[in-house]
């Protein structure tokens, strides 16, 4: 008997169990660990284990302004309940027919003792301090725990898990800041391709078609895709 | 005598199913490494896939050498097995041996891995892995090291280079 892990043993069918934050650790004791732990094969065997797994729970994502600290903070609460204390007073807003925005209303006890951060317990707060996202606070969307942030013509790829983001390269599509323009942008993963995308599409003076643009985290570069013509 | 009556009566096809059945509870020879023979009954042994082909293929009437495994190993693989083969038994209760079954030291839980690897029981290799990556987590670089007897194989500078780029993940 011997305290190390015998050859027969798969280390991978060890290691897929682990939380990222676990993994990064792991991979921090020793060259053969730190180069299995990086290689694609592994990181799609532990991102196919996770995704199998029938208890995956989704969690909401906050994004909040902290007035007393002049900081975004960005916190996941649990689906189901994400204001387990029902310290927030939920109201339908009707000001606007068009949009009607769900408002979330803090009770004003709450507000005096801490406001949204009032019950730490009920959530988890996510470390946005570290560049590139210290001060990116638009969220582009989420897929299998990756963030993806915007401000401007920056987006950003985050993995809160791991503590790491990048920047991505800036979109070739820039616009002159005296014309109108509206911009809509998504994110998500590609499980044929194994391919995260980014699209971002931007409406100038209101013509159609749009101009529409793709990021694939593989390619590394933006490419234009060709517009259709949707009456949506 | 009236049991085998009402069989000799009936005629060939019946006693061959109870010749079948008969065969099914038949209790098997496992033996271990250090060899000490274990007899065990079937249903019990063939929760090892490696074990139910070998049965299959008609290659179980003598005694099983399992070459890799030693008897302390091979006598808790067979609790484990036993205590795997009604099904029906309560959920809560079943997960309560299998929490005290894998509190074991590090040792004897690579004997198991190795064991339930070769020998293919599923459940077994599940809980086993799931019990070492629970003693992995949460736990800092040094006493990964510590724990599992890796031996750190980053030069200084290396080492300097990973612990400044995930600093978090060695402080508490």
């Amino acid at each position: 008997m011997s305290d190390y892990l015998p050859n027969e043993v798969d280390i991978i069918d060890i290691l897929k169990r682990l939380p990222a934050d676990s993994l990064i650790r792991c991979r921090c004791v020793c060259k053969s660990r730190y180069s299995l732990i990086s290689t694609p094969h592994f990181i799609t065997t532990h991102l196919n284990f996770n995704l199998s797994k029938p208890k995956t729970q989704h969690q909401l994502l906050f994004r909040y302004y902290d007035h007393n600290l002049y900081k975004h903070r960005i916190t996941l609460h649990s689906s189901n309940d994400p204001f387990p204390r029902n310290h927030f007073s939920k109201y339908l807003n009707y000001s606007d027919p068009a949009i009607h925005m769900r408002l979330l209303c803090l009770d004003l006890e709450v507000e005096d003792k801490g406001g949204f951060f009032a019950y730490p317990l009920d959530f988890v707060e996510l470390d946005c301090s570290y560049e590139p996202i210290n001060g990116i606070s638009t969220i582009v969307g989420s897929s299998n725990g990756l963030l993806c942030l915007t401000h401007g013509y920056l987006y950003v790829l985050w993995n809160p898990s791991i503590h790491k983001a990048i920047s991505l390269p800036v979109p070739d599509f820039r616009l002159n800041s005296r014309r109108h323009y509206a911009l809509s942008h998504g994110f998500g993963y590609d499980p044929a391709t194994d391919v995260y995308k980014l699209v971002r599409v931007v409406y100038v003076d209101g013509s159609v078609p749009p101009q529409v643009e793709m990021h694939t985290l593989r390619s590394g570069g933006w490419r234009y895709l060709r517009s259709c013509q949707c009456d949506c | 005598a009236i049991q085998s009556s009402r069989f000799s009566c009936v005629g060939f096809p019946l006693a061959y199913i109870f010749l079948a059945c008969k065969k099914k509870s038949m209790a098997l020879k496992l033996k271990s490494s250090d060899n000490k023979i274990f007899e065990v009954e079937e249903l019990v042994a063939v929760q090892s896939e490696t074990i139910k082909s070998l049965v299959e293929d008609g290659c179980a009437n003598n005694v099983i050498p399992l070459p890799n495994v030693d008897s302390k190993t091979l006598e808790l693989v067979l609790d484990w097995c036993k205590n795997h083969v009604d099904v029906k038994l309560d959920e809560e209760k079943l997960k309560e041996y299998e929490d005290k079954f894998i509190e074991v030291d590090l040792a004897v839980l690579y004997d198991l891995l190795m064991a339930a690897n070769y020998l293919n029981i599923k459940d077994l290799l599940n809980r086993a892995s799931q019990k070492v990556a629970d003693m992995l987590k949460g736990k800092k670089p040094e006493q990964i090291r510590e724990t599992f007897n890796i031996v750190n194989d980053f030069s200084p500078e290396e080492e300097e280079e990973i612990r400044k780029e995930n600093l978090w993940a060695f402080e508490e």
